[in-house]
């Protein structure tokens, strides 16, 4: 499609195509899509051919990343999934670390982890919140932003903001985790893990390294709940079982990546094939689907949360004493010329950087292959040939996030 | 001293006071179907923020935060009512409230106890059935006459709908009509002094019930008004009092079907004495517990159920619920015929 007849095609609303079929407009308005366009093609209830359209929320970030100091990029890099934040700064920290020849202390790598670690499951959280939604279950939202809350605390706690924390930098993070859990937050969670777990917190809990490992182990015991509720629910079953399947071989075809990627039976995992930082020295399983259909797509991230949870209280336990930071940078700091790529598993799936300096105090080019940018052609091939009654399950197990495909 | 009273107010006060007006007027009459439609509303907030662990409506009023119901329909009251331009202005506008009207009625025919009852007929049933037909007309109407293609399509998927459910209703309830061999309401309930017919026919009532439950549009047949993929369907165009109007008209609709389960199926008033309580208040009492019950279930379909496709809703209705409610039709004659075959 050229420029001139997407144009076209964005002034058009419903129009025929001849033969009975209408070509519709499914957003960017339209609530089941986000900031984010399908044109359809229907003959009658049968989508004859879906035209993803991004770009709504498109804001130049790798443009505007030639114009900011290496430091000053982080906060606006994470902009585009503020949801899953550590994930996409991530890959470029790992970069210009690479570009700068330095090495994070070890603590500093396990809070990374950490940190990752828990915006995936917030991440996820948020993505079932909306699948529920959309396939009509309310209380899968509600319950799933409700215990996503205690999540973002903990981030808070850490990082010092809820979602957009710009917690890691060049040679490690910006701050230690405090010590000691303030007595409100306490107070609180104490109340959900009464609920969930029967009893009270046990007294340690205050140490924060302690308070990790029981959000984990108490968030572990709610997905139960998660799976009575949802995911074993058989009208849920009933809407994504055999829907969308994608086999192994267009999947690799398609170059898709991430849950999408793995519910299709292909085991790979940045963080089990290229490991970076500290997660080859932890134990976790890569959860892999079998037949490729919207019902495995989610039970592969249900099944990545729980995985979390382990990786999360093994690292609180491992995590070291120590400095959390090569040195403090001043905010221009002046990066080598060079030239680095960097890959890590963001909750969507491979974040890519490809970052290159010219020595200055800003970089020359900083090029992002986000996850959710390499899932558009698997929209547009399992669309194809669906009920418009499956649009929305097919959407939403994807798990694709507009902003982020947009940057 | 006794104030002699002018004969037209006396007269006007004995209106005021007898059976039938009270009946009309108050109970089971137009305000009870109106406090009834708030406060199912009002319990279904509640106890799908209870499933999803949330307050729930919380601060206007004391206890429960009941008044919210009331604040929001007096919202409504006071929004512009628009009209599009390519309605059929008459229609539009009196669609909502003939549908509201044509679900009330319903419960002219629906019995509280044995003698109280708006109105008696030996074909009550049959009343009632042709009331659940029409109530689907006036929406019908009104999503053709909003004069737009999305609530036009809304309104087919609509029809689709309520016309694949009320074939099995119908066919459920000739079960019932079989075996309480009367077509008057409270015969059928006296019928089941003993045994209630949810013991006898228990296919039958699973049949009756999920109709009942799609021809009200509920999650998860609330596929007309899906939210998500249609954004309120036929309804798309009605805002201010025309969307009161309809989501009254809604609610007292599957009141109305629930009291008619609990009178076809549950046994209606019959129940264990309480000592002390008088029938009259016994009665109507039994007839509230066996509703609570049914619309508990009902909202709770909500909290945890997600909505299935028009393809799957019209797989049930016409290819299995319709055969269960012929093998149920079959196996109630079988019981009363055998006997008499075999004598």
């Amino acid at each position: 499609m050229t420029v001139t007849e997407r144009k076209e095609i964005r002034k058009i609303e419903v129009y025929d195509v001849g033969e009975g079929a209408l070509k519709i407009s499914y957003g960017p308005q339209h609530p089941g899509t986000g900031h984010f366009r399908l044109i359809i093609t229907v003959l009658g209830d049968t989508v004859l051919e879906a035209e993803p359209d991004p770009g709504f929320v498109h804001r130049g970030e790798e443009k505007l990343a030639e114009y900011k100091t290496w430091i000053t990029n982080i906060p606006h890099l994470e902009r585009p999934v503020i949801l899953d934040s550590a994930g996409i700064q991530y890959p470029y920290v790992l970069a210009v670390e690479k570009l700068m020849g330095i090495e994070p202390p070890e603590r500093a790598k396990y809070l990374r982890v950490i940190m990752a670690e828990l915006q995936r499951i917030a991440s996820h959280l948020y993505w079932f919140a909306l699948y529920g939604v959309f396939l009509g279950n309310s209380t899968m939202f509600l319950w799933c932003f409700g215990d996503r809350e205690y999540l973002v605390d903990l981030t808070s706690l850490i990082g010092g903001q809820r979602i957009t924390h710009s917690y890691f930098e060049p040679g490690g993070v910006r701050n230690d985790m405090p010590s000691k859990v303030p007595q409100p937050l306490l107070k609180e969670f104490n109340r959900y893990y009464r609920m969930v777990m029967g009893n009270d917190l046990p007294a340690d809990a205050e140490q924060l390294r302690k308070y990790i490992t029981y959000v984990c182990e108490c968030f572990d015991k709610r997905l139960d709940d998660y799976w009575d509720l949802f995911f074993n629910n058989e009208l849920f079953i009933s809407r994504t079982r055999n829907v969308g399947i994608l086999k192994p071989e267009d999947a690799i075809k398609l170059g898709v990546v991430g849950t999408t990627l793995r519910a299709s039976g292909i085991k790979f995992d940045n963080r089990l094939n290229n490991p970076y930082d500290v997660y080859s020295q932890l134990k976790f399983e890569i959860p892999v689907g079998e037949r490729g259909d919207c019902y495995d797509r989610a039970i592969v991230g249900f099944k990545e949360m729980r995985e979390s949870c382990k990786i999360i209280s093994q690292a609180a336990e491992m995590m070291p004493d120590g400095p959390v930071k090569v040195k403090q940078h001043p905010i221009n700091i002046r990066v080598p010329a060079g030239e680095a790529v960097a890959r890590t598993e963001a909750a969507r799936g491979e974040m890519m950087y490809y970052v290159r300096s010219e020595g200055g105090d800003k970089p020359y080019r900083v090029k992002i292959s986000t996850p959710s940018f390499r899932l558009i052609p698997a929209i547009k091939y399992l669309l194809r040939g669906e009920e418009i009654a499956n649009i929305p399950p097919i959407y939403w197990s994807l798990n694709y996030w507009p902003v982020e495909a947009d940057r | 001293m006794v104030v002699a009273l002018p004969p037209p107010l006396q007269e006007l006060i004995r209106f005021l006071a007898s059976e039938s007006f009270v009946k009309a007027a108050v109970f089971p009459g137009a305000a009870f179907v109106a406090v009834l439609g708030i406060l199912s509303v009002w319990y279904e907030r509640k106890l799908l923020a209870r499933i999803m662990l949330r307050p729930g409506p919380l601060h206007v009023g004391k206890y429960g935060g009941w008044l919210q119901v009331i604040a929001d329909a007096v919202k409504f009251l006071s929004k512009e009512f628009i009209i599009p331009t390519r309605a059929k202005k008459k229609l539009f506008v009196t669609m909502p409230l003939t549908a509201l009207f044509l679900s009330a009625l319903l419960f002219a025919f629906l019995p509280f106890s044995e003698y109280w009852v708006i109105y008696r007929s030996e074909i009550g049933v049959l009343l009632v059935f042709v009331l659940i037909a029409l109530t689907p007309i006036p929406l019908i109407i009104a999503g053709w006459a909003s004069g737009s293609k999305y609530s036009f399509v809304g309104m087919l998927r609509f029809a689709f709908q309520i016309f694949a459910y009320e074939v099995p209703l119908f066919i459920a309830l000739a079960g019932v009509i079989l075996a309480a061999k009367s077509f008057d309401i409270v015969e059928i309930v006296n019928a089941q002094y003993a045994l209630p017919f949810i013991v006898t026919q228990f296919i039958g009532f699973l049949v009756f019930f999920i109709a009942a439950v799609s021809e009200a549009e509920r999650i998860p047949f609330d596929l007309p008004t899906a939210e998500q993929e249609l954004v309120e369907g036929w309804m798309v165009e009605y805002g201010g009092v025309g969307f009161l109007g309809i989501q009254l008209a809604m609610y007292t609709k599957l009141d109305a079907l629930l009291f008619l389960t609990v009178n076809l199926y549950l046994g209606g008033w019959h129940g264990p004495a309480i000592p002390g309580v008088p029938e009259t208040i016994l009665h109507p009492f039994w007839v509230f517990v066996k509703f609570l019950i049914l619309l508990t279930i009902v909202f709770m379909f909500r909290g945890v159920y997600t909505r299935i496709t028009i393809r799957k809703i019209l797989d049930l209705g016409w290819r299995y619920l319709i055969p269960l409610g012929f093998i149920n039709l079959f196996l109630v004659s079988l019981t009363i015929y055998l006997p008499t075959l075999l004598a």
